[in-house]
């Protein structure tokens, strides 16, 4: 087990350095002058060409790199242009807020995607199950961003039970009202993919001589239901989310800008924009190593539902 | 497959395990959790309808939601409008704009006095004005300021506006002198903006403009409670030693960056922000039928227009430009994209203090547009319209000129781009045509000084890079800008906007207002042309 996860963080590192590089390049060559951006419309040329020097915008391609690893390799994800604060800082402040929106809403997508499966299992075929399977494809369908504003309307303006916008994490309590309008958007675009994932696993055991023998030992059929047959489906679930992560990081993006929640995703788009290369290339290696961190997890869960696997 | 319904299952039987037991338990579960969230107390922000109240009452903090996030609280270096209307509230100039006029009022500076030959300007500084540091306001602060506001190195974005300023000096601690090189009439006006904001020398000196920009003393109304680089939210609170006594009123602002033009509205719909800025035309209507808000309408020195990039031919031929102006439905435009809040421009003249008023806009006549193409030797334009990608109103301007300007036998081609790239081909005159998003192009002083000396490119990098350089329309913009006659500067002005109008460089579109939707509760509250919320008198009913 400890080689293959020291052999799975290789990988990683190797994905990563990847994804360093790509975004390093890509951000490189969008036209737009971050000196510009700082300085502003109005600034003469030679006042922007002083800007960029200083900041070491003039550099070239490879010499830009090579101090661009070079700092990596030092734990130091530079200086961002437009704030002159450390990128380190600027990332340690909002990822606590995208960490907490990302796993309320993956506790929420499981815990609405878990019943709603064993449901449409049990009654497959049925009405109920088409209900249930249909419903999910509407819910995949819909725009995120729309089904945020749509419930920000809801139970913002209309019953004025949650706020629209922000984040307040000056206490448990306050940190779960900002956050669930947002969490609950993540989560029913989620959940219908876990859903569906998780119904034809269980529907699979359900039929399974196992789950068959099981019963005829005499077991309850509660016990069979929830600790053999759910325990077994669940192992195509948790891989599922674990591949579903960097799908989770587009999404939390649009939705951190939909209800102007101060976390990873906003700080990655306004950096696109202002043309701020090292904050747009700190923030990106962060979700790099989330999708690989998270990839890691799910493959050392499934070895722990599923004691065949041996890793 | 076992038929988990059976009557040989032992035990309970599935009957009785069926999902609907699991679903409820999950289901009431997941409720419980959103309603415990619910259920906690209510955001801080008043919903109670407005108690009209004749005093104005202190206390109260209010949530205001912006659309640009600030940068920095140097006024040097955060130089966009996010980090200019924050600026505005923790700082004085020596004059300050008075909303709804014109004019420049006192501000740290009482009096002046202006010598016969217009050149030498001598302030008298406000007693007893202190810093929120409680230190007193010096000369040895404003000259700093001034010196940085002058200087092309610290101030790259308005040095330009202080060019003529040769020497800036104490005479004594309650006097400064300001030398220019010659007359310069707008001067003074000059001296509202941002650039010109007096700051505390010795924090900058202590801690550098850049560490200085997230830790501000200034004199205005409020200080900086909190700001973090990055972080979406600024928090200020009440000045105790703010020179206007009594004010202000609001203990405290929390500045909220929401970016999302929806979800800036429905945080004052909903009452969790009490005022909202850039409202979209198209919800005005919707937040002014909201009970408990309102959308506030307030003039701006601004001009919504279409770049044309006159180094291209043949957009260099003015008889091109004029087609595309008769070809533009100005009327159209300002109904169905603006909702007539928006008076239409007949030039991209901005609507200060000089504005021709007797020049009336083009008629919308694509016979006569296609005729000028003709007369120019221009058969079939093909034409590309660059916007900023989200930008809905100049999408909406866009498709409306593709179908009337094809009247006219020209092909409009709309460019999406996203607003660092645009601005950086425009700067570079990579462009055929450009609509900025509205209120962008705004005039930061009330005179016509700034943008006029844009528009000519004699004194700038050519900003509006328009490549328009008429040496007629140059030579009355210089003389307008050094003349000190009232009316003799105000002709000039008025013949330069007759040739801007003939010669068509830019097509001038409407004149945005500023838009913000304000609760009820909340009253006092006024804006200036540039668009600078004055929250010094604004107060909260409850």
């Amino acid at each position: 087990m400890g080689r293959y996860v020291i052999g799975r963080l290789g990988q990683g590192a190797l994905v990563i350095w990847g994804v360093a590089l790509a975004v390093f390049l890509l951000i490189h060559v969008v036209p737009g002058d971050p000196g510009r951006v700082v300085l502003g419309i109005r600034a003469s040329k030679s006042a922007v060409a002083r800007l960029d020097h200083q900041l070491g915008l003039d550099r070239s391609l490879p010499s830009a790199y090579i101090h661009y690893m070079g700092g990596l390799f030092h734990g130091d994800l530079g200086t961002s242009i437009t704030t002159f604060a450390p990128v380190t800082n600027l990332i340690g402040s909002r990822i606590v807020a995208t960490l907490a929106l990302v796993i309320y809403a993956v506790v929420l997508a499981i815990m609405v995607a878990t019943p709603v499966a064993l449901l449409a299992a049990l009654k497959a075929q049925r009405f109920a199950d088409h209900l249930i399977r249909f419903g999910a494809v509407i819910l995949y369908a819909v725009p995120s961003f729309w089904f945020g504003l749509m419930l920000a309307l809801l139970f913002g303006l209309k019953w004025k039970l949650l706020p629209t916008s922000g984040y307040d994490d000056n206490s448990f309590t306050s940190a779960l009202r900002t956050l669930t309008l947002p969490a609950v958007t993540i989560a029913l675009f989620t959940a219908p993919i876990l859903m569906r994932v998780l119904r034809a696993s269980l529907i699979e055991s359900l039929n399974s001589d196992f789950a068959a023998a099981a019963r005829a030992r005499g077991l309850g059929a509660r016990r069979v239901l929830l600790g053999h047959v759910l325990r077994s489906s669940l192992t195509s679930s948790v891989t599922l989310l674990g591949v579903s992560i960097g799908q989770l990081v587009g999404l939390v993006v649009v939705v951190e800008e939909v209800f102007a929640f101060p976390g990873l995703g906003s700080l990655l788009v306004h950096s696109v924009i202002d043309r701020d290369y090292p904050t747009v290339q700190g923030v990106t290696l962060i979700f790099a190593l989330w999708v690989v961190l998270a990839n890691l997890v799910a493959d050392l869960l499934y070895g722990v539902l599923d004691p065949r696997v041996r890793l | 497959m076992l038929d988990w319904r059976s009557p040989a299952s032992s035990g309970r039987g599935l009957a009785r395990l069926r999902s609907t037991r699991y679903l409820v338990v999950f289901v009431v579960l997941a409720v419980a959790t959103a309603a415990a969230a619910a259920a906690s107390a209510k955001t801080s922000s008043s919903q109670s309808p407005a108690r009209e109240a004749a005093k104005p009452t202190h206390g109260g903090t209010l949530v205001f939601a912006r659309a640009l996030e600030p940068t920095s609280f140097t006024p040097w270096i955060g130089v966009a409008n996010g980090d200019i209307f924050a600026d505005m509230q923790i700082y004085d100039g020596l004059v300050e704009a008075k909303p709804g006029t014109f004019q420049p009022q006192p501000g740290l500076a009482d009096s002046w006095k202006i010598s016969s030959n217009q050149r030498v300007y001598t302030f008298h500084l406000r007693p007893h004005v202190r810093f929120s540091n409680g230190k007193p306001l010096t000369a040895a602060d404003v000259k700093y300021s001034l010196d940085n506001a002058v200087s092309p190195k610290i101030d790259a974005n308005y040095a330009g506006l202080f060019d003529t300023v040769k020497k800036v000096s104490i005479l004594d601690k309650s006097h400064i002198r300001v030398v220019l090189k010659r007359p310069t009439p707008a001067f003074l006006y000059n001296l509202t903006i941002s650039g010109a904001l007096i700051i505390n020398k010795a924090q900058a000196k202590k801690l550098g403009l850049t560490k200085y920009g997230f830790h501000p003393i200034g004199t205005g109304p409020f200080m900086v409670a909190s700001f973090s680089a990055g972080s979406p939210t600024i928090k200020l609170k009440r000045n105790p030693h703010y020179w206007r006594k009594g004010l202000p009123y609001l203990n405290g602002i929390t500045y909220k960056y929401i970016p999302d033009d929806n979800s800036r509205v429905l945080a004052v719909e909903s009452g969790s922000a009490q005022i909202g800025e850039n409202v979209p035309y198209s919800q005005v209507a919707r937040v002014n039928s909201t009970a408990g808000a309102k959308v506030l309408s307030r003039k701006a020195f601004a001009n919504d227009w279409i770049s044309i990039n006159g180094y291209k031919p043949p957009l260099n031929k003015v008889a091109v430009r004029q087609a595309l102006v008769y070809a533009t439905p100005l009327k159209a435009i300002a109904k169905v994209v603006f909702h007539d809040l928006a008076p239409v421009a007949a030039t991209a003249n901005m609507p200060t203090k000089y504005l021709n008023k007797s020049l009336k806009p083009y008629p919308y006549n694509t016979a006569k547009a296609a005729q000028l193409l003709k007369k120019a030797g221009v058969s079939q334009l093909h034409i590309t319209l660059m916007i900023v990608s989200g930008d809905s109103v100049a999408q909406q301007v866009a498709t409306i000129l593709q179908g009337s300007w094809a009247k006219a036998g020209i092909t409009l081609t709309i460019q999406q781009k996203d607003s660092n790239t645009a601005n950086s081909l425009w700067g570079s005159e990579n462009y055929e045509l450009y609509n900025s998003p509205p209120n962008a192009q705004t005039s930061d002083v009330p005179v016509d000084d700034e943008f006029d000396q844009y528009m000519v490119s004699d004194q700038r990098d050519h900003f509006t890079f328009v490549g328009w350089n008429d040496p007629k329309a140059k030579s009355l913009v210089n003389a307008a800008m050094r003349e000190t006659n009232e009316k003799k500067r105000q002709r000039d002005f008025y013949a330069y906007q007759v040739e801007l109008w003939k010669q068509q460089p830019v097509i001038g579109l409407v004149f945005p207002p500023n838009l913000f939707a304000v609760r009820s509760n909340v009253h006092g509250f006024d804006a200036t042309a540039n668009g600078w919320p004055i929250l010094a008198r604004t107060w909260l009913s409850h």
